[in-house]
């Protein structure tokens, strides 16, 4: 599903990355760990498409990402990545609903009301359907951004530190959600975080080290 | 749900600045509409109404009050002319014909006025009943002057001296009302037409009145029969000629453009009468107006202007709290060129529906001038369709919702995602 080979990236000389090689075959889950300032999210832009790589190469679903331009890389993105954000954003001048539909349409998705009512059902959202996002409660509100990620049915999901402003009950209940959705929609799942609780929720994990970041820096 | 329908959202969403946005707009836009369509109308009637007069002549006086009164019957007459002098000039080869006008009489606020069949016939006016009055006392009114005062075929009615109500009344000379014009939309609509000896006997039996102190009813018809006579015994030609007569004004149409170089000139110099040349008179008077219109416009383009500005300021600001937004659709899949139609498409979504609001209210204030206008002046502004300019005006419109949007939509190009997401 996910196979990256030597990626490297730089925001200037002095501040390279080098990442280990992911390969995160179809519906399994990977956890990245890693502290702050390590390349965490950078790596996961990398992975989207946000940003690209000085060297290495990407490959999603048989599709090589670096070999994408603008609106293809976008299309792209649209359709087979959801990406679920620490802090859960939305549009604001539209509601839940039509938040989903927006991303159903942005992902040459046909518009599905059935589809959509089914995923919110799932996460216990049903009733805020015609509710605009910023109403919602914090613990809804991130429960709205998963509804975001898996709405398209994505092959590929990506987590970037879901839990790490939860509380232990809250953080159990999103990684429960955040599996059973995946399982659901028979995607991989590669949550980034610096969260040391997740480490017994996955079999599969990677640690990024400090070694892997070159600081030219005197 | 499509990037169209967010746009709109999005403008929804804001309902104090996207308001304030189309308030200023619409003022704008309704200003300059509502000075276009009136703008247009006055010079349309106007100029229709000088329609075959080249020249006119009355006594010596301000040439712009001569043709007001003489030909838009709004300003006071100049003075009288000699009859005499009037069919001396009359002579000249460059004239095709000249209609007399004799005035000075009112009813009810509609001026009488005296004249021959020529002066409907100019302005092609058509009867709607009755006919066209044959001997002195018989009068055709306007369309205008019938729906105000209720005047129908056979009624009879008194003139009062001077063009405003209130006059002196010439009791006992009753005119009988014998025919109806249609409405045209020219300045014969507010006017009571008669035959110019109807004027002169009027006033004849009022200086009787005044010498003898009192009033025989014989004497006005016996005066009436001696002038048919004599009318037809001096034939065609010279039917007004009378050396103590006066009229007021002559309404001319010369036969030769030459008549334009050389009679106004001879008039002014050599007769103790005034020529005055309506679209001369009339071009001056539009350039005063001009500047006035124009000031309006000006005045109205700052406030289009500015509402740009308030469209810009209200998609800018909206932009930076939404980067994050920007970035969140591009994620989702929205392209570079999606998010630029969105922001452009808010800009001319806003400018549209000012100019239509804009549109709107020009209409409003216009129908609201009609009604106030129409019974002062007599002058209607109904016929209110799209103008040329006012697609120009659209066009301009539409340019500034684009320009005020032009550099939100730059800075969404330019957007730079994974910064956005990171820093949010």
């Amino acid at each position: 599903m996910l196979i990256s080979r030597a990626v490297t990236f730089e925001y200037d000389k002095s501040n390279q990355f080098h990442f280990p090689d992911i390969n995160l075959p179809e519906g399994t889950n990977l956890l990245v760990l890693g502290d702050s300032g390590i390349g965490k999210t950078t790596l996961l832009h990398l992975t989207a498409g946000l940003l690209k790589p000085k060297s290495g190469s990407i490959e999603i679903d048989r599709t090589d990402i670096m070999q994408l331009e603008g609106k293809d890389l976008d299309r792209f993105r649209g359709a087979h990545i959801g990406i679920i954000f620490q802090k859960p954003y939305f549009i604001q001048s539209l509601t839940l609903r039509e938040n989903l539909e927006l991303i159903q349409y942005l992902g040459n998705r046909a518009k599905d009301g059935h589809r959509i009512k089914l995923v919110l059902d799932d996460l216990g959202l049903l009733g805020k359907m015609n509710t605009k996002p910023q109403y919602l409660s914090q613990g809804e509100q991130q429960r709205a951004g998963i509804a975001l990620a898996v709405i398209n049915q994505p092959k590929l999901i990506l987590a970037d530190e879901p839990t790490s402003a939860l509380d232990d009950k809250n953080c159990r209940r999103v990684i429960e959600l955040l599996k059973n959705q995946t399982k659901k929609n028979k995607c991989s799942l590669m949550i980034i975080t610096h969260d040391q609780r997740l480490k017994t929720e996955f079999e599969n994990s990677i640690k990024l080290a400090s070694t892997n970041q070159t600081n030219n820096l005197p | 749900m499509t990037i169209f329908k967010l746009s709109f959202k999005n403008i929804l969403s804001k309902p104090l600045s996207t308001g304030l946005s189309l308030l200023l707009l619409s003022l704008g836009v309704g200003l300059i509409s509502l000075m276009l369509q009136m703008d247009k109308h006055l010079k349309d009637q106007m100029s229709a109404n000088v329609r075959g007069i080249d020249m006119v002549v009355g006594a010596k006086g301000s040439p712009l009050q001569l043709i007001l009164s003489a030909v838009f019957q709004v300003d006071v007459p100049t003075g009288n002319i000699k009859l005499s002098e009037a069919n001396k000039l009359l002579r000249n080869r460059l004239i095709d014909y000249g209609i007399p006008l004799s005035y000075g009489d009112s009813y009810n606020g509609f001026r009488i006025v005296g004249t021959d069949e020529r002066y409907p016939e100019n302005f092609q006016m058509k009867l709607a009943e009755g006919s066209i009055w044959s001997k002195s006392m018989e009068v055709t009114i306007g369309a205008a002057v019938a729906k105000k005062t209720g005047l129908k075929l056979g009624d009879q009615f008194q003139g009062s001296h001077g063009l405003s109500d209130g006059g002196h009344v010439h009791e006992g000379q009753d005119y009988t009302v014998v025919g109806i014009f249609k409405a045209s939309g020219s300045v014969v609509d507010q006017l009571i037409l008669s035959n110019i000896q109807s004027v002169w006997d009027i006033h004849d039996t009022h200086a009787h009145e005044e010498e003898e102190h009192e009033y025989e009813e014989g004497e006005v018809h016996e005066h009436e029969h001696e002038h048919e006579a004599y009318e037809h015994a001096e034939g065609e030609g010279h039917r007004y000629e009378e050396d103590n007569r006066e009229i007021t004004a002559l309404l001319i149409k010369f036969k030769n453009p030459l008549g334009l170089v050389q009679l106004p000139r001879m008039v002014n110099e050599n007769t103790n009468m005034q020529a005055a040349l309506p679209n001369y008179e009339l071009s001056k008077l539009f350039s005063l107006m001009g500047i006035a219109t124009t000031t309006m416009n000006i005045v109205a383009m700052i406030v289009i202007l500015v509402s740009g500005i308030s469209v810009f300021i209200s998609l800018y600001l909206s932009l930076r709290e939404r980067t994050y937004e920007m970035a969140l659709l591009r994620t989702y899949g929205a392209s570079r060129r999606q998010l630029l139609a969105m922001i452009f498409q808010e800009g001319l979504v806003i400018s549209f529906f000012g100019f239509v609001l804009g549109f709107v209210l020009s209409r409003v204030g216009l129908l609201l001038i009609s009604v106030f206008v129409k019974s002062e002046y007599h002058y209607n502004f109904l016929e209110a369709g799209l103008i040329p300019e006012e697609g120009i005006l659209l066009v301009i419109t539409l340019l500034i919702g684009f320009f005020s949007a032009l550099i939100p939509a730059v800075t969404v190009y330019k957007i730079d995602i994974s910064k956005s997401l990171s820093n949010a």
